[in-house]
């Protein structure tokens, strides 16, 4: 697979899926990230790895604005600084056991993660998005990009007279793995953004996020509709592969993508 | 009533589970499953011809198989119809049609970990490889109950199709399946952690968030 070397700003996870006081892991090639809350609603993006004996420290569990390890109980502070020994309250820990950091943003309801250097300016979507689901595809991220550069994708969607569109799935944004779908007749959303993290060779999570046009009342129907689409993205990219055709599947079946019959590949 | 069990079984578990949340009373007999094999003796072949664990003994009566424990549990104990919600016919099939599912969990999630914990001689890339199928199964299920405001599988309110789900969906990562890749079940999973009553067993992280 392409370097996941995490030198550009990468989609781990979405906002609403880390919830204040919870922590979970992210696989980003070799890089294995603890992503975790506190209650002051910051989040982090961390090495997930104990300093002390190597505990996964996304099987930890938070207190207000600090990170506890389950295994020994040494506990980080916001800024990944060891705060507390529980065998050995007697002793200051030691200043140098601190946990690697990774810059990290949340934007467009999606949070995001580098390595390093502070100094690259973080992702930008104008707009109010919202998390619309992640969705594991067991394909590595330069095929999903390259089935959404094809224009292969095809989002439907109804406008404000209840007729369908179609709309053909606009290129990645800077080969980032970041695919943003402009939509400007539906009555559901105005936008679509799907941010591709490059899980390891065979897996790709797509963190996705939507502008929804409307009243918040119906929000949901835009969501869902989102997600049944991603879910048809899922079986096209994966089944391409394995040299299924999905062209002769009843058009009812696969209600929103249609495979245009110029795509390349 | 009684329990043939054993601590590390996660089908044991669902039954120890509804016992608790029934807040009902039942007898604990220990199976020695592993090393012991007792579970295959020919007395406990008389119980259950399958070999297999739980079995509940009621009233003189036996029933083998998980989810046939839960159904007969709240059937008969679950004044409320909480658990098991047999006046909607809808919920009936839904219920009914997840607690059928919960075997397919079994066949690979709990397969994989016989393989890791047990040292079970499978298939276990088979196993993993079809416990990654069922959940996204799982995963697609609860972000559509998700977008429509609903926490559990079926119905406003937890079901035995939740318990029958739960124990080897949380176990996965003993068999080396890893869940990041499935947020909306994670999320499920840390709710039933916080339902009233719940309490764990070896190999469920239970930190009340
Ligand atoms: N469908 C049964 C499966 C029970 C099952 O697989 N039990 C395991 C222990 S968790 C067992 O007894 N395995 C031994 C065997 O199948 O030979 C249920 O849901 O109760
Ligand atoms: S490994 Fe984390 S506290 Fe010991």
């Amino acid at each position: 697979m392409e370097e996941a070397s995490l030198s550009s700003w990468t989609a781990v996870g979405l906002s609403a899926a880390v919830s204040p006081g919870t922590a979970c892991r992210a696989l980003v090639g070799d890089h294995d990230l603890v992503i975790w809350r506190g209650r002051d609603r910051q989040v982090r993006v961390w090495e997930n790895r104990c300093p002390h004996r190597g505990m996964r420290l996304s099987y930890g569990f938070v207190r207000g604005d600090r990170l506890t390890c389950c295994y020994h109980g040494w506990t980080y502070d916001g800024e990944g600084a060891c705060t507390l020994i529980p065998a050995r309250p007697d002793l200051a820990p030691p200043k140098a056991v601190r946990i690697g950091q990774y810059a990290r943003a949340e934007h467009a309801g999606i949070i995001w993660a580098a390595s390093g250097s502070i100094g690259m300016e973080a992702p930008s979507f104008p707009g109010d998005w919202i998390g619309c689901r992640s969705i594991a595809i067991d394909r590595p991220r330069e095929e999903v990009d390259s089935h959404f550069a094809s224009g292969r994708f095809i989002l439907s969607h109804p406008d404000q007279h209840g007729e369908i569109n179609r709309i053909a799935c606009a290129p990645s944004l800077n080969g980032d793995g970041v695919h943003r779908i402009e939509l400007h007749d539906s009555h559901l959303f105005e936008a679509v953004l799907c941010a591709g993290q490059p899980v390891s060779g065979t897996q790709t999570m797509l963190h996705v996020s939507v502008r929804p046009r409307g009243a918040a009342g119906k929000h949901g129907e835009a969501l869902r509709h989102v997600s049944d689409w991603l879910k048809e993205v899922r079986t096209l990219v994966e089944n391409r592969r394995a040299g299924i055709r999905t062209l002769g599947v009843p058009r009812a079946r696969l209600p929103h993508i249609l495979e245009r019959d110029h795509g390349p590949g | 009533m009684k329990l043939y069990d054993y601590v590390l079984s996660g089908n044991c578990y669902k039954i120890r589970l509804l016992v608790r949340f029934l807040e009902i009373e039942c007898e604990i007999v220990a199976v020695d499953f592993y090393p012991g094999r007792e579970h295959k003796s020919a007395a406990f072949l008389g119980i259950n011809p399958l070999g297999q664990i739980p079995v509940l003994e009621d009233d003189g009566l036996v029933i083998r198989d998980a989810q046939a424990i839960l159904l007969y549990l709240a059937n008969k104990y679950d004044g409320h119809g909480r658990w098991w919600p047999s006046g909607d016919p809808r919920l009936v099939g839904e219920v009914t049609m997840w607690l059928v599912f919960a075997d397919r969990i079994t066949a690979t999630s709990s397969a994989a970990r016989m393989h890791d914990v047990l040292g079970y001689d499978l298939d276990v890339g088979a196993a993993r490889a079809g416990a990654r199928s069922v959940f996204r199964v799982l995963e697609d299920h609860l972000t559509d109950r998700e977008f429509g405001g609903h926490e559990w599988i079926a119905g406003p309110a937890p079901t035995i199709a939740d318990i029958a789900c739960f124990p080897y969906t949380a176990l996965a990562h003993d068999g080396g399946i890893d869940l990041s890749p499935w947020p909306a079940i994670r999320r499920w999973l840390r709710r039933f952690t916080n339902l009233p009553g719940f309490f764990t067993m070896p190999g469920i992280d239970h930190i009340r968030r």
